[in-house]
């Protein structure tokens, strides 16, 4: 299940995306997908596969492949910079 | 000279100043004229204490130098001892920088007019300070040459008026444009270069407790033979780079990064470059109309 | 024996109640003698433990909000730096034993709160201290610059290895396979360390055993050549104590550790001087036990003289004319303790050269 660390803040500021990680001390700029993986992530612990699912539905646009790619490679840095983290249990 | 011991407010900090060095003394005294002293008495809590002393027999006396303490300790090497006063304000520059953990800090110069104020940031070199004196001589009221102070709850900035400090040609410059601005002693050879002090005005000390909120954050840019151009930068861009000239953004976690989003959120934000710095007060005092 | 006025830090201390009649001067120089012995953060959590937060004035608890502020945000990067660790660790298979202030935190001492690191430190078998390195090389740690003299230094006779500093995030690690260098007299045998550390979360985090860690305080500080962080370390000792007392037995687990470990005389030191100047609560039968493992009388009184100055905070107000003194002949016998003189003799040599050439910092 993939989990947001506490303390992790994330907001549009006029038309970009930022987030910050009191972790890693780090202030990055967000993708429009980026922040809404975080806005799922925020709301509940989620599995990979429902995090899809639900970006499926936004980015209806984009083939299968290409959104799954998309989303680990997000999920790949968020996580390598200390925003997001996956948990053991499974529900 | 037997040492003596001043503390005065400065912006929202009561400082003690102990030194034995007499230009510091009569340095302070008549740029720091219009502040408020105090005696040392129970009832009184002093935020900082900062000595500017010769540092001991070989350093003090056979090499000329000088040292600030904090609170007994030095984190600096000794300077020349002519340097003694400027020296007093290097050392409180790094002792808020290093312990205010209450405010966010931001290293730029921030000026206030109807209420709205305005954020300069940029390198050493970019020109703010001379923008910054040239704005306050101009009607707009200095709340600091160096340090937007913002209060993390309400994002207000908090002057914290200083002396303003200007290195090289900016004296000169400054000088011509405003005749009657009265200026410390000059410092050369320091490490920025010559260096001096321009009183601050009465009035900015005397409403030192009126904070206000952001309106315009600037980054500017001193080109010689440019146009004065100002442009539009991303809010994005400008909340990185103001974490990138942040004293204690790192330090503050959510708080601080929140606190400055909101702030650029509420703010146009713009770089300027400019030659003419009548220029470059018109294009302001057209914004702040 | 003690300087003639107890410092007010160490009178709030030991009893946080004083603060209710404190005027502001004096609250200005109890936060500047907290702040330079790095417990203003520590000890707003004390005030706040005890109810007494809301007395405290504003223009002081600004100070104490700001150095908790500081310290908070250096604990949420220690987590992380935690993690970033265990994944490095991963492959060796091997538990991630945690010392000093880190230790504080991951084990949610009360030591812990508001305590402010600069390294990581990390005990390991000495066996397996070059896979160690080699997987933190592979994860972006990088060993600090030292000249072939402190190579060998660390190497052949201390009880870690050179810092290790990570090229991305320049945080620092410290790996150690003792608690004390290999060539000092009463090394301890670090498997017994080892063999009784304790796990404190689902992931690679452990800790010494709460005696051990005790001792280890103990040992580190009562070896210690530099008290800049003195009264910290002791405050340290003090809260430790005070959090693993609770528990039945375990001032005979404690007394007996120490011997196994053979560190008898640095608990002895510990338990003298928490007690002495910071009143912590330790049973009198204790106290005498130790007492037999340190029976001089006249060098129990010279330590106390120069224990009593050197560990006080760090601050003009809290030193008397000896303390400089007194400080510098714990300096000199803390190398003598910790090496043989023909190692000691070229080594003091050396660093004094180093610091009147100004290569290396007081």
């Amino acid at each position: 299940m993939l989990n947001i660390y506490q303390g992790v803040t994330f907001r549009k500021v006029g038309e970009d995306y930022l987030a910050y990680s009191p972790l890693s001390s780090e202030t990055i700029y967000l993708t429009f997908f980026a922040y809404q993986t975080l806005e799922y992530i925020m709301a509940n612990p989620i599995s990979f596969s429902e995090l899809s699912k639900k970006h499926q539905l936004y980015f209806d646009d984009f083939l299968d492949d290409e959104l799954s790619t998309m989303l680990a490679t997000t999920i790949r840095q968020l996580s390598s910079r200390g925003f997001i983290y996956t948990s053991s249990n499974s529900i | 000279m037997k040492s003596k011991g001043i503390l005065l407010q400065i912006g929202p900090f009561v400082v003690r100043l102990d030194t034995s060095i007499k230009t510091v003394v009569e340095s302070v005294y008549s740029l720091y004229s219009d502040y408020i002293f105090y005696e040392d008495v129970p009832s009184l809590f002093i935020d900082f204490y900062i000595r500017i002393d010769r540092p001991n027999l070989y350093r003090g006396y056979l090499r000329s130098q000088v040292q600030c303490y904090i609170d007994g300790n030095t984190p600096f090497k000794p300077l020349p001892y002519e340097q003694a006063f400027p020296f007093f304000e290097w050392g409180l520059n790094w002792v808020i920088a290093s312990h205010v953990h209450y405010y966010l800090l931001v290293h730029a110069a921030v000026v206030e007019k109807n209420g709205d104020v305005l954020i300069l940031c940029g390198k050493p070199g970019a020109g703010k300070s001379t923008l910054c004196a040239a704005l306050a001589s101009r009607g707009w009221r200095l709340f600091s040459d160096e340090m937007a102070v913002i209060d993390l709850k309400t994002n207000e900035l908090i002057p914290c008026v200083r002396p303003i400090s200007l290195k090289n040609q900016a004296i000169d410059i400054i000088s011509e444009f405003s005749p009657s601005s009265i200026f410390g002693l000059s410092y050369k050879d320091t490490a920025k270069g010559t260096l001096s002090h321009m009183k601050p005005k009465k009035e900015w000390i005397e409403k030192a407790d009126i904070r206000a909120v952001s309106k315009w954050v600037v980054f500017p840019q001193y080109k010689p033979d440019s146009a004065t151009t100002l442009n539009s930068v991303a809010k994005g861009e400008t909340v990185i780079e103001l974490a990138k000239n942040s004293f204690n953004y790192n330090f503050l976690g959510a708080q601080g990064f929140n606190s400055l989003c909101a702030l650029v959120d509420r703010s146009d934000c713009y770089r300027f470059e400019y030659s003419d710095l009548g220029e470059a007060i018109d294009t302001f005092d057209k914004l702040s109309s | 024996m003690a300087i003639t006025q107890t410092p007010l830090l160490v009178l709030a201390l030991i009893n946080p109640e004083i603060i209710l009649d404190l005027t502001l001067q004096q609250w200005d120089l109890l936060v500047r003698q907290a702040r330079r012995s790095g417990v203003l953060a520590r000890f707003g959590y004390i005030l706040k433990r005890n109810d007494l937060i809301d007395k405290v004035p504003q223009q002081a608890l600004k100070h104490i909000n700001s150095a908790q502020t500081y310290a908070e945000q250096i604990a949420i990067s220690l987590t992380w730096e935690v993690e970033c660790i265990q994944k490095a660790f991963v492959k060796l298979e091997l538990p991630l034993v945690f010392l000093k202030g880190t230790a504080y935190a991951v084990a949610n001492n009360f030591s812990g709160a508001g305590r402010v690191f600069s390294d990581v430190d990390i005990l390991v078998p000495e066996n397996r201290i070059a896979e160690v390195e080699s997987a933190l090389n592979f994860s972006g740690w990088k060993a600090s610059f030292v000249d072939a003299y402190d190579q060998r230094f660390y190497r052949e006779w201390m009880h870690e290895i050179p810092p290790m500093q990570h090229i991305q995030r320049h945080t620092s690690i410290d790996v150690h396979h003792n608690i004390l260098p290999k060539i000092s007299r009463y090394c301890p045998d670090s498997s017994l360390l080892l063999l009784n550390a304790v796990k404190v979360s689902e992931q690679n985090s452990w800790v010494l055993a709460p005696e051990d860690r005790v001792i280890h305080s103990a040992t580190h500080l009562f070896h210690e050549g530099e008290f800049d962080h003195g009264f910290r370390d002791l405050s340290d000792l003090d809260l430790l104590i005070k959090e693993f007392s609770t528990e039945e037995g375990w001032w005979d687990k404690l007394l007996q550790r120490a011997i196994e470990l053979n560190q008898q005389v640095p608990l002895y030191y510990a338990l003298r001087y928490t007690t002495l100047i910071l009143k912590t609560p330790v049973p009198r039968e204790v106290l005498d036990d130790c007492k037999l493992w340190y029976p001089n009388g006249i060098q129990r009184k010279i330590m106390d003289w120069l224990f009593c100055r050197a560990l006080m905070p760090n601050h003009s107000s809290c030193e008397d004319s000896w303390t400089g003194f007194a400080r510098w002949v714990l300096y000199i016998r803390s190398h003598w303790i910790k090496m043989p003189v023909r190692i000691l003799a070229p080594h003091l040599c050396r660093k004094g050269w180093l610091r009147l050439t100004e290569q290396e910092d007081y």
